[in-house]
């Protein structure tokens, strides 16, 4: 058998890159269909490392041990209807009857607020929480400093705006910003301090964009509120899902709910979300899968046949390299070689369109894109793979050849 | 002295349906190293399936061919592909260059298939160019070629791996005469410098050339 850095050193890579090149259209055809299938593998799997690294970036954020608890209904939830049926004793209650509950974290919240700065004018959402809110959503501070207990029990009005509104008021100036007072649906509010940026959550939305307020100054100066708050962020030692229960029916004896009653709130965990992104990465997978799949069975045929054509037309060639010694074996290596050089041109191909498919597909839809060199790896395996499979029986064809027979034709 | 070729009582048949059609019927014939043997014949002679025997690429119905005194008839495709690569250098009429290739691409083509070692190959293609007056056209294709440039080419070619024996089919057929004598003179050359030479061709005037002639007819020697 010859050795491949033999037919690297004679130039065969170049001899089987104009053999590709003497029939352009052909090459087109089959480099075409072979990258529409690398397109699809390339957002297979960047949309599945993406979708992996957020999931496993939101679980981290939103804590493996933590579970949020809204008011409402599921379904209320989903028609966008907020009903605020969790108090403060709710979460009290939480706090002190469920075992292995070390924190509990009220928040409210007020949606599309208008904050305003001398001339410069935002809307966003203002959260009322506890000053444990920060170190418990793994908030960092970029500039000043968040509010204390004190300031809470006081009805201050402080806040720590997020990078985004930071952006917006005080063009990113964080030091600008820090003893400012803005004001928020019109009254005075002094910055304290501003976080730092943290990017986008789930989907487009901006964790960045809202402000965070004590929850005792938004209760009762904006909200004539002492009672419902609109969550409560609770974490467990323990196992998640026996601790989802026990809330649940603390919970439904408190809000007294009977039988078949349904629940008047809602708890998520992140797996929740996890798993949510995860079925639409999945539907993406699949879709992408049949689609990438077809493209390259079809982008294989067409290679296979018109390698079969061009075994045909070339057949005197194939009759003058027997006829100088070439064996059955560099014949069938010099096709399969022709057939994996011109996958693997549709691969580099696939990947350049497949790149550009992903930022799309970034920018326009909630679907994460990761790319990574094993995207590389796996295209040029599959394109080899292809090249192997669609190059075989035409190369087998081309070495059976009779030599006088094929040098006369 | 042993002799490079010796072909015994050589018979090849081809069958056209159920039809034997007899194309040699009994070919004895000895080369030794150094020749300068024509075979000369018309049409439907069998020179040109004598020429595929001689060259490894066809194989005889019955009758023993010697190649340095061993029997090459039960030896495997692949082996024949072999004895081909190392003895024999083929000379086309119609030059059989690779259409894509370059002139030094073609030349190169029987190193692909050699064990011998790369060291030089693409020197010593670029050597036998210009000795055949091909130097400044080594990066041209057979297209921008004429007819006696592309047979220089396919000579340089049948050289490469320094072959026992060069065997020519008609290998001024499709040149005119002038050129014909230029492709002759090259062969003259060759043999003068201890190449065995076998030229296959219907043309007295060529075969008269050569040392040796041997003519065919109907499938025999005469």
């Amino acid at each position: 058998m010859v050795s491949l850095f033999r037919l690297y050193k004679l130039n065969i890579l170049k001899q089987a890159t104009e053999a590709i090149l003497s029939y352009p259209l052909r090459s087109f055809f089959c480099l075409f269909g072979i990258s529409l299938g690398i397109v699809s593998i390339t957002l297979i799997v960047a949309s599945t490392d993406g979708a992996n690294y957020k999931a496993n970036q939101m679980l981290s954020d939103f804590g493996p041990d933590s579970m949020i608890i809204f008011g409402g209904h599921e379904q209320q939830r989903a028609a966008r209807l907020r009903l605020n049926t969790i108090t403060l004793q709710d979460m009290a209650a939480i706090k002190n009857s469920i075992d292995g509950c070390y924190e509990t974290i009220p928040m409210i919240a007020m949606r599309n607020v208008l904050v305003s700065f001398e001339n410069n004018k935002w809307q966003t959402l203002v959260i009322g929480s506890t000053q444990d809110y920060f170190t418990s959503w793994g908030w960092r501070i970029a500039t000043g400093s968040a509010f204390t207990e004190k300031e809470s029990f006081n009805y201050e009005n402080v806040t720590v705006i997020g990078s985004d509104v930071a952006e917006k008021l005080f063009n990113g100036d964080n030091d600008k910003a820090i003893g400012k007072t803005i004001l928020v649906k019109n009254k005075p509010v002094r910055v304290i301090g501003v976080l730092k940026e943290r990017g986008t959550g789930f989907g487009s939305f901006r964790l960045d964009d809202r402000i965070i307020m004590p929850i005792d100054t938004v209760m009762r100066k904006y909200l004539k509120e002492d009672k419902y708050i609109s969550a409560v962020r609770a974490r467990f030692h323990g196992d998640l899902d026996q601790k989802i229960k026990d809330v649940k029916a603390l919970l439904r004896i408190r809000h007294n709910l009977k039988g078949e009653m349904p629940d008047d709130f809602t708890i998520r965990t992140a797996e929740d979300a996890k798993k949510f992104l995860l079925v639409l990465q999945g539907t993406l997978v699949l879709f992408l899968g049949i689609a990438g799949g077809v493209a390259l069975i079809v982008g294989g045929f067409v290679m296979a046949n018109l390698f079969m054509i061009s075994v045909q037309e070339r057949r005197r060639e194939i009759g003058i390299r027997r006829a100088f010694g070439a064996k059955r074996g560099h014949i069938i290596l010099q096709f399969l070689l022709e057939a994996i050089l011109l996958s693997l041109a549709g691969t580099f191909l696939g990947l350049i369109l497949g790149y550009f498919a992903g930022l799309v597909l970034s920018l326009y839809t909630s679907i994460p894109i990761m790319f990574s060199y094993k995207i590389f790896w796996l295209a040029s395996l599959t394109a080899t793979i292809v090249g192997i499979v669609a190059g075989f029986v035409p190369a087998k064809k081309a070495a059976a050849l009779d030599p006088v027979e094929a040098i006369r034709a | 002295m042993l002799p490079l070729i010796q072909l015994k009582d050589i018979k090849k048949s081809f069958f056209v349906g159920n039809r034997e059609l007899p194309i040699l019927r009994g070919i004895n014939l000895e080369l030794y190293k150094g020749d300068m043997l024509s075979i000369i014949g018309a049409s439907g002679s069998g020179k040109t399936t004598l020429m595929n025997i001689i060259g490894l690429m066809d194989r005889a119905s019955s009758g023993t061919y010697l190649l340095e005194g061993k029997d090459v008839s039960s030896l495997t495709d692949d082996e024949l592909s072999s004895l081909r690569n190392q003895y024999i250098g083929f000379v086309f009429q119609q030059f059989h260059l690779i259409p894509y290739a370059t002139a030094l691409e073609n030349v190169i083509v029987p190193t692909i298939y050699s064990d011998k070692p790369l060291k030089d190959v693409k020197q010593k293609a670029i050597k036998l160019l210009q000795e055949l007056n091909m130097g400044n056209r080594i990066n041209n294709k057979p297209t921008q070629l004429s007819g006696g440039e592309q047979q220089r080419v396919a000579i340089a070619r049948a050289l490469i791996n320094d072959p026992e024996i060069i065997l020519a089919d008609e290998p001024t057929g499709a040149l005119d005469s002038k050129t014909s004598h230029e492709i002759m003179d090259i062969f003259l050359e060759l043999n003068r410098h201890g190449k065995t030479v076998v030229i296959i061709t219907h043309d007295i005037n060529i075969a008269n050339m050569c040392k040796k002639i041997v003519k065919i007819s109907d499938g025999i020697i005469i």
